[in-house]
């Protein structure tokens, strides 16, 4: 927990994001583009990362706060084009939305005394109907202002977003998510070492014990899920601005889950990490279906299978120990458990 | 039955009281209309063996559990609809009978959960060391808590009770499990706490290890109050010794 | 909305949640395992009874190679996976959506987006003015067979007895020689095996594609919370329940409204009584017992 150690995941931090504040140089605009699209998913990771990683909330709901901060955006900037720093108005406002969306639910939830695995089944739940719902507002009925949501084909010509009179596009986009990203991945890693960053840990570890200790645990649930709910928001809105579109299927299913498969294998209680694999699954996926395999989703649910059966602590985080072992002669944690456990299995 | 409770708070020392608590789990029974009252500075014992309901008044006392009819009351104010966080915050402060402490963060980490929430942060560093130091596990202190001994853990969870400013310490089962010379440091350990000032309030069917520290006790047997004195007059009470051989 | 039709659709919605849920439900009460390639057993059973049955089957047996094919499957991921993650919950949550993902992409793989169906049998009888597909009414009796089925096994075999008492406590149905793991092996097959004859069910009647679970999802676990941990009691009475509410909302409103009246129904569920249905039950009888 002691904070700037030298230790593998601090190094290769810092070097990723050295090498992406200077790659835009030397590759073309093209793959910029599509790094800043991996990046703006990244934020969605790092929200699962914090809730369940960090505070023991399964959540599969994480795409619902996505899709809300998505389409929020779209309708809003679309209904008041011409109207100046409605953009980043509506970047902001749509977070808060998201966030505050994700408090009302918790706030159910969680004073209700629902907890584990059914947090799981009611936001996967609300997920479902959704998209249901979103895929059914195809007609005129549906319109919000001047604004149709689409049904299937959701909403396009999302504007993109402009700080005074840059407008965020090419470079000048990728540059805006990856400083966010820098700004609240530090922000993240400086919260986990605080007082409420340690409260949380205390709650994934043992509930009933930790209001033992004096903590509200529904409220501090409650305020790491709105937390989880406005960094999904952010996810959406950039994506939407990426890709000037939205679609139900931000909803779907598979949106639901990815989040979770990602956090999963690459590290659920890792905030690098999970950056690390859901930057490399995009870039991995589109390089699958940019020459049309069929063999990707395979290939990401055996992974999903081996990870869970083989290194349950996810892959990165386990080549994180392992260098940690090998370059700085560091027991880790990690180590120390696992001959705990070998020694009670010798024993029993 | 919520209002009532202050009325007859006849015994003005009582830091803890219990009024007419009954639990119900469906139709079982778990305790009985029970009475109880602990002295501000006793260290009082709820001796009784399985099932006599001793974990469930804990429970209760802690939130846990909300009883089905009484009242409990902490030095005088009623606390019976209070959640388990304000309970603490007003100096409840409770061990259990399970180690609750988090295997997989340092001994160091564990006290700061518990201190962070009563201590600024310049104070919150001393007074962990200085709950270390009565302890006796300073050396522990950068230890992964899964790797130390079951009694190390216990008197690390005491230390974690102890960093949230309790005015009254419930301890359950301090001493299971626990080996000869283990339970000799524990007994030390509570009755140097005692001395301190601090009232305390356990939980043992080890009648040997209650004679050697309680002050007073009170007998529990199926969900209800079968004897109540000092430990003395409980030791030499004929049922008392009945129900342990079992009849 | 008239009385007849309100009642067609509660045949309809009964029999779905049922089946849907069944599966599902055995898994999850007695292994608390949320199995989420539930939708991709259902729909492997659907494969299985629509291949077979263009292959000249009669479709009654089709439909028990269905449910046969997706016990035997299930046994073997059992084995090969889920017996590694036994009292894991949420691992278990991860690996099987990560068997659902293998499942669906390599049916798509194989077999293409879509299979040419088989037709729905039995045709339709007009009853007090109204017609109803006789093989809707065949559903909804099945569905109640298959709660009989279950109560059968779990009520009335040896396996039942041994599988009841490692739910209730697993060290002391092992200390009394019950091989437990042997038990969630062929519990979680029987759950699979549920699953594949809902699949085979439904395969005549909807269209038939890698995505054919998914429909069945949202209902099944809705049906499951709202249940609670008994899978006969739990799903029987959440079935009926949710017929009611569901059929009314579509009835009145419209599918789009009986899926949102499902998950309130789930959310207040969870809300109110976090043990579901059975447990209510269950708490009331032990309370008439210690009367």
């Amino acid at each position: 927990m002691v904070q700037g150690k030298i230790k593998t995941e601090n190094i290769v931090a810092a070097l990723i994001f050295f090498f992406l504040f200077i790659c835009p140089l030397f590759i073309d605009s093209y793959s910029v583009l599509n790094i800043s699209y991996f990046l703006s998913m990244a934020f969605l990771s790092l929200s699962l990362t914090l809730i369940w990683g960090y505070c023991g909330i399964f959540s599969f709901g994480q795409a619902v706060f996505f899709g809300i901060g998505g389409y929020f955006y779209a309708v809003l900037t679309l209904n008041l084009t011409g109207t100046s720093a409605i953009t980043p108005l509506g970047l902001l406002l749509g977070v808060i939305l998201g966030g505050l969306a994700a408090w009302i639910l918790g706030y159910f939830m969680f004073y209700g005394g629902v907890n584990d695995v059914f947090v799981g089944l009611i936001t996967l739940c609300l997920t479902l109907v959704l998209s249901t719902f979103m895929g059914q507002t195809a007609g005129s009925a549906w319109n919000i202002g001047q604004v149709s949501l689409g049904g299937f084909n959701g909403i396009n010509g999302i504007p993109a977003l402009e700080l005074g009179p840059i407008s965020l596009s090419g470079n000048n986009f990728y540059y805006f998510v990856l400083i966010i990203l820098f700004v609240i991945y530090c922000l993240l890693k400086l919260f986990t070492h605080s007082k409420v960053g340690a409260a949380i840990v205390a709650i994934r570890e043992n509930r009933e014990r930790t209001k033992m200790f004096g903590y509200n645990v529904p409220k501090i649930q409650s305020l790491v899920f709105a937390a989880g709910g406005a960094l999904a928001s952010l996810s959406g809105i950039l994506y939407a601005t990426w890709g000037n579109y939205i679609t139900p299927s931000a909803f779907a299913l598979s949106s639901a889950t990815i989040p979770v498969v990602l956090v999963a294998a690459g590290g659920r209680k890792n905030f690098t990490a999970s950056i690390i694999f859901t930057v490399l699954y995009y870039w991995f996926a589109q390089g699958l279906s940019a020459s049309g395999s069929q063999y990707a989703l395979v290939i990401l649910g055996l992974i999903l299978i081996l990870v869970t059966l083989f290194v349950p602590d996810g892959i990165i985080v386990f080549l994180f120990h392992l260098s940690d072992r090998l370059f700085f002669h560091r027991e880790s944690k990690m180590k120390e458990v696992q001959e705990e456990h070998l020694h009670e299995k010798n024993i029993g | 039955m919520k209002k009532t409770s202050v009325e007859n708070s006849t015994n003005k020392k009582a830091i803890l009281e219990l009024k007419g608590v009954g639990k119900y789990f469906g139709g079982l029974r778990a305790v009985d209309n029970i009475n109880l009252s602990v002295k501000k500075g006793d260290l009082h014992c709820l001796i009784g063996p399985n099932g006599a309901g001793k974990s469930t008044i804990f429970k209760m006392i802690m939130g846990v559990y909300k009883p089905t009819s009484g009242s409990i009351l902490f030095e005088n104010n009623a606390i019976t609809n209070k959640r388990t966080w304000d309970r603490v915050k007003l100096g409840l402060s409770i061990k259990m009978q399970i180690p609750g402490v988090y295997g997989d963060l340092t001994a160091y980490e564990n006290m700061k959960i518990a201190a962070q929430n009563f201590y600024k942060r310049r104070e919150m560093n001393n007074k962990i060391m200085e709950l270390f130091d009565l302890l006796e596990i300073t050396n522990l202190k950068s230890k992964i808590v899964n790797n130390l001994s079951h009694g190390q853990q216990q008197w690390l969870e005491i230390g974690m009770a102890l960093a949230c400013k309790p005015k009254m310490l419930l301890l359950d089962e301090p001493a299971a499990g626990l080996g000869p010379e283990e339970t000799n440091y524990t007994s030390d350990l509570i009755r140097k706490l005692n001395d301190k000032g601090l009232t305390i309030l356990f939980i043992d069917h080890d009648m040997d290890f209650v004679k050697n520290i309680a002050k007073s006790a009170t007998v529990l047997h199926l969900g209800n109050k079968f004897a109540e004195g000092t430990v003395d007059e409980i030791a030499s009470n004929q049922k008392v010794i009945d129900i342990y051989l079992g009849k | 909305m008239s009385l007849s039709s309100l009642m067609n659709q509660f045949i309809n919605d009964f029999s779905f949640l049922i089946l849907a849920a069944i599966g599902l439900a055995v898994i999850f009460g007695m292994m608390k395992i949320i199995n989420l390639a539930h939708g991709e057993f259902i729909m492997l059973g659907a494969y299985i009874t629509t291949l077979s049955a263009q292959a000249g089957v009669p479709l009654i047996i089709s439909i028990v190679f269905g449910a046969i094919g997706v016990g035997i499957m299930g046994y073997l991921i059992d084995r090969l996976i889920i017996c590694r993650l036994y009292g894991r919950t949420l691992d278990s949550v991860v690996v099987t959506w990560g068997i659902s993902m293998v499942i669906q992409q390599g049916m798509l793989i194989i077999f293409g987006p879509s299979l040419q169906g088989v037709s729905t049998p039995l045709g339709s009888v007009s009853f007090a003015g109204s017609t109803y597909s006789v093989y809707r009414i065949l559903l909804f009796a099945i569905s109640i067979g298959a709660l009989f089925l279950l109560y059968l096994i779990f009520m009335k075999t040896k396996f039942g007895l041994y599988s009841r008492a490692t739910m209730q406590n697993q060290e002391i149905a092992r200390s009394m020689g019950v091989n437990t793991n042997r038990i969630y092996s062929m519990t979680f097959s029987i759950g699979a095996a549920f699953a594949g004859l809902t699949g085979g069910l439904y395969a005549p009647t909807m269209a038939i594609s890698p995505t054919f679970g998914t429909g069945f999802l949202m209902q099944s676990f809705v049906t499951v919370i709202v249940g609670g941990a008994n899978p006969l009691i739990g799903t029987s009475l959440s079935g009926g329940v949710l017929g009611i509410v569901n059929s009314i909302l579509d009835t009145t409103w419209g599918t789009f409204f009986g899926e949102i009246g499902l998950l309130i129904c789930a959310i207040l569920v969870i809300r109110l009584l976090p043990l579901g249905f059975s447990g209510v039950v269950e708490k009331w009888f032990v309370r008439k017992r210690r009367m």
